[in-house]
């Protein structure tokens, strides 16, 4: 599921780690998170994502990446679903 | 007798304190059962503290944990993310996922954009304590344990299974964590800390 990508040698599994990221952070169930397609709603339909949690949920992607993200990049866009936040980190680490 | 070892815990800072709270009161328990007695800093400006946060700068955060070590009698010290900022001196230093300042400000300015109040998430902080504490440098204690989380790709002695409690906005707990870390502690203070 999901691109793989590397980092300093070793494969990430880009999809795996941002489910986990969304368990850790936000408390979602792993059984719940493995649900999560790419239409799932975040921002905005996922109660448990708001405001204050959009910043730790950005700083622990970043972590688990080692990724940076400008905050002129966090739009509704790039937060609307799971398959649109894959997709930027994606791009990121293709980048 | 008393416990050999007094250990002085700094905590996280700001928001991230409130929710590692459980994380550290239960290895303060399992601490205490191995006979390692350990109190918790209270910082200027946070607490019981009667200083306004907003007057607070950097080096009087260095004091108050100066003023905690000398009235503990501490002998050894464990910090937590960015209370690795102020863990410099000549105690032997535990350190739990410690946190440059620059990235503890990043996140502190990242919460307040997102939101619309005008404090870092309740904490209204002068501008130039943040500038202090963005330019702060994690300090090099002669005996130092790093310890951090297997999801963090930073350098340390020893990686734990377990999720980032201070990033949770609902305060979790993670017993096996908790009880990982207090092991780890407890066993660097009886086998190396100790001089």
């Amino acid at each position: 599921m999901g691109r793989e990508h590397r980092m300093c040698g070793e494969t990430v599994d880009v999809d795996a780690r941002i489910r986990s990221v969304l368990v850790d952070i936000l408390g979602v169930s792993r059984e719940r998170a493995a649900t999560f397609d790419d239409d799932t709603g975040l921002f905005g339909s996922l109660p448990e994502l708001d405001s204050m949690a959009v910043a730790s949920l950005l700083t622990e992607i970043e972590d688990r990446l080692g990724i940076m993200i400008d905050d002129d990049e966090v739009d509704g866009e790039m937060l609307e679903s799971f398959g649109s936040l894959r997709a930027f980190a994606e791009a990121k680490l293709a980048g | 007798m008393g416990p050999d070892y007094q250990i002085l815990i700094i905590e996280p800072l700001f928001e991230e304190a409130n929710r590692t709270r459980r994380m550290i009161a239960t290895m303060i328990r399992l601490l205490t059962a191995r006979y390692l007695s350990a109190t918790i800093a209270e910082l200027p400006g946070t607490g019981e503290s009667l200083i306004d946060i907003a007057d607070v700068r950097l080096p009087d955060w260095q004091a108050g944990v100066a003023a905690a070590i000398a009235a503990t009698g501490a002998t050894v010290i464990a910090s937590f993310r960015g209370g690795a900022l102020l863990d410099g001196g000549s105690l032997p230093v535990w350190r739990f996922a410690p946190e440059a300042g620059a990235r503890i400000v990043r996140d502190l300015r990242r919460v307040k954009a997102s939101g619309s109040s005008d404090t870092y998430a309740g904490h209204a902080l002068n501008d130039a304590f943040l500038d202090e504490l963005e330019a702060a440098q994690t300090p090099s204690p002669a005996r130092l344990r790093t310890v951090r989380l297997a999801t963090d790709s930073g350098v340390a002695d020893v990686k734990v299974e377990g999720s980032p409690l201070w990033r949770r906005a609902e305060p979790g707990e993670d017993q096996a964590l908790s009880e990982a870390l207090a092991a780890d502690l407890g066993r660097w203070i009886e086998q190396c800390a100790a001089s």
